[in-house]
């Protein structure tokens, strides 16, 4: 009884400050796990967003097109780009530019629109480069005959998120039947 | 040795009467060091919790913005299908565009205010007089003829003119008399006159005929009164939209809008002849670099509208961030939209 006493008037033991030490660590990284997750998932909702506005900006384009026109022809590929059938898109957050290109006839024109110069076109010209803030989206379409009944067709597209900092890849798929 | 016990008891009963300056001091200090160290990640946190407001915010308005232009855009064109040899493919009732070397471009939607209305009596008369009556039975006062623009136009759509609305009032027998700023003579009209550029091009060329004064009661021959959206930026960095009803004070769609562009992508009629992608010069020819559609309104089949907006200013002075555009604290946002008024394609699939 009087040895315990002296014991609690001479401190901690080095075990119970471990203990404690080790709780207060579990809580501290719990809540900064918690932070970075929250930093996260905002972003990863931010380019899901995008990605799906996206998606149906181009299937809003494919579905102008006239039957017998080249860009809605059964061709293209999901997993590969294909000419004619891709596009990417950067969009920065730093100095508002909206940079765009698409391969049409394999000849790709870049599209970059930004609050001192209006709308650049550029034909035969590829993206500019990227800095550290701007969101990269790569697109790809199908165009598939006859599916799904005979006499529409199918038009699939798939936006990728090429954001690398992101884990995993963000990415948005969308689909349309037309004539 | 009870002495020095008495004094060692006396010693420990001293020290537990409180803290030594010492042990206060490392006390405050460590208190201090983890208690700024808090405070920093707060305010860091404080901030990017304002900057995320602002983003989020920033990204409803331009939403809204392009949800507002896309409900006006497919209406482009409506009210317009008089049936027959007259289709809408053949007026430019529908989506003009106005291409500046800037930021800003502006875009009008027109549809039909009133269904179509022969000119009344025999003979032929010419948009260079500043008047017209119009037939009665067709279900249309003159309080319908009420301010904007209409467009004259032959009985087989395949020529036309507008001009600016000035006067209407009811006439003999449920006829209607107007009153309007007088055409040229081959059915140009100033811009003032022609505020939604419909007869810009002149002649245009893929019809040189396409514009005219002279219209004639015998052939049967109308008038529509057109009624139209125009969406601009002003200059105070707001997004407007202007109705005949909103000349004086738009509504205001949204604030801070530092870029609105928009494109058009056309069809030349044929089957494999749309264009495949985006003009953003409007008055250029179609073999100019960039390539245009010399102001030919009535082949725009498709609009893509790109916006991009920024927070409100002075939102993040705490933080070090500076863009790139003008080193404002703020930070920027694009969005685009395709948009298909479906109106103007309804004549095409054949």
């Amino acid at each position: 009884m009087s040895r315990r006493k002296r014991n609690a008037n001479s401190g901690f033991t080095i075990l119970e400050v471990m203990v404690a030490i080790l709780v207060l660590t579990i809580g501290l990284v719990g809540t900064a796990a918690l932070m970075s997750t929250t930093v996260n998932s905002t972003a990863r909702s931010h380019l899901m967003s995008t990605a799906a506005l996206l998606a149906s900006e181009k299937l809003e384009d494919l579905s102008r097109f006239n039957v017998n026109d080249s860009p809605v022809a059964p061709g293209g590929s999901l997993v590969a780009n294909t000419t004619n059938y891709f596009d990417n898109v950067q969009i920065s957050v730093d100095n508002g530019a909206i940079n765009e290109t698409t391969t049409t006839n394999g000849a790709s024109t870049s599209y970059v629109q930004t609050p001192t110069s209006g709308m650049v076109v550029t034909p035969n010209a590829g993206l500019p480069a990227t800095s550290s803030d701007t969101l990269t989206f790569n697109r790809r379409w199908i165009v598939t005959n006859n599916t799904p009944t005979t006499g529409v067709r199918t038009v699939t597209v798939l936006v990728t998120a090429t954001t690398q900092a992101i884990k995993p890849q963000v990415t948005f798929q969308m689909s349309m039947v037309r004539p | 040795m009870n002495d020095l016990k008495r004094n060692k008891a006396a010693r420990r009963d001293f020290s537990s009467g409180g803290f030594t300056l010492v042990e206060l001091m490392v006390a405050m200090t460590i208190f201090l060091v983890i208690g700024g160290t808090a405070m920093s990640l707060f305010s860091q946190h404080a901030n990017l919790f304002t900057t995320q407001q602002g983003e989020v915010g920033l990204n409803m308005t331009l939403r809204n913005a392009l949800q507002q232009i896309q409900t006006d855009a497919v209406q482009a064109g409506n009210g317009f299908f008089i049936g027959g040899a007259t289709s809408i493919a053949n007026t430019p009732v529908g989506v003009t565009v106005t291409n500046n070397p800037g930021a800003f471009d502006s875009l009008t939607l027109i549809q039909a205010g009133t269904p179509a209305v022969p000119l009344s009596g025999t003979g032929c008369m010419y948009t260079t007089s500043g008047s017209a009556t119009l037939s009665a039975g067709y279900g249309v006062t003159a309080s319908q003829f009420s301010g904007g623009e209409i467009m004259f136009m032959n009985y087989n759509g395949n020529q036309m003119t507008v001009a600016r609305l000035t006067g209407a009032t009811n006439g003999a027998g449920g006829t209607i008399n107007i009153t309007y700023a007088p055409t040229n003579a081959n059915g140009t009209n100033s811009t003032a006159n022609d505020p939604f550029g419909l007869t810009l091009t002149v002649p245009p060329t893929s019809d040189p005929d396409q514009l005219t004064d002279q219209f004639c009661a015998a052939s049967g021959d109308y008038v529509v009164a057109l009624s139209y959206v125009t969406y601009s930026v002003n200059a105070t960095n707001q997004l407007v939209r202007t109705t005949a009803a909103t000349v004086v004070t738009p509504d205001i769609i949204a604030d801070n809008i530092i870029g609105f562009k928009v494109g058009a992508a056309t069809y030349q009629g044929g089957t494999t002849v749309s264009s495949p992608s985006y003009s953003f010069n409007a008055s250029n020819a179609p073999t100019a670099t960039p390539p245009g559609y010399s102001n030919q309104f009535t082949m725009i089949r498709s609009i893509r509208v790109s916006l991009i907006g920024r927070t409100p200013k002075g939102q993040f002075t705490g933080s070090n961030f500076r863009n790139t555009y003008d080193g404002g604290q703020y930070r920027i946002q694009a969005l685009s939209l395709v948009i298909n008024p479906r109106n103007l394609s309804m004549n095409d699939l054949e």
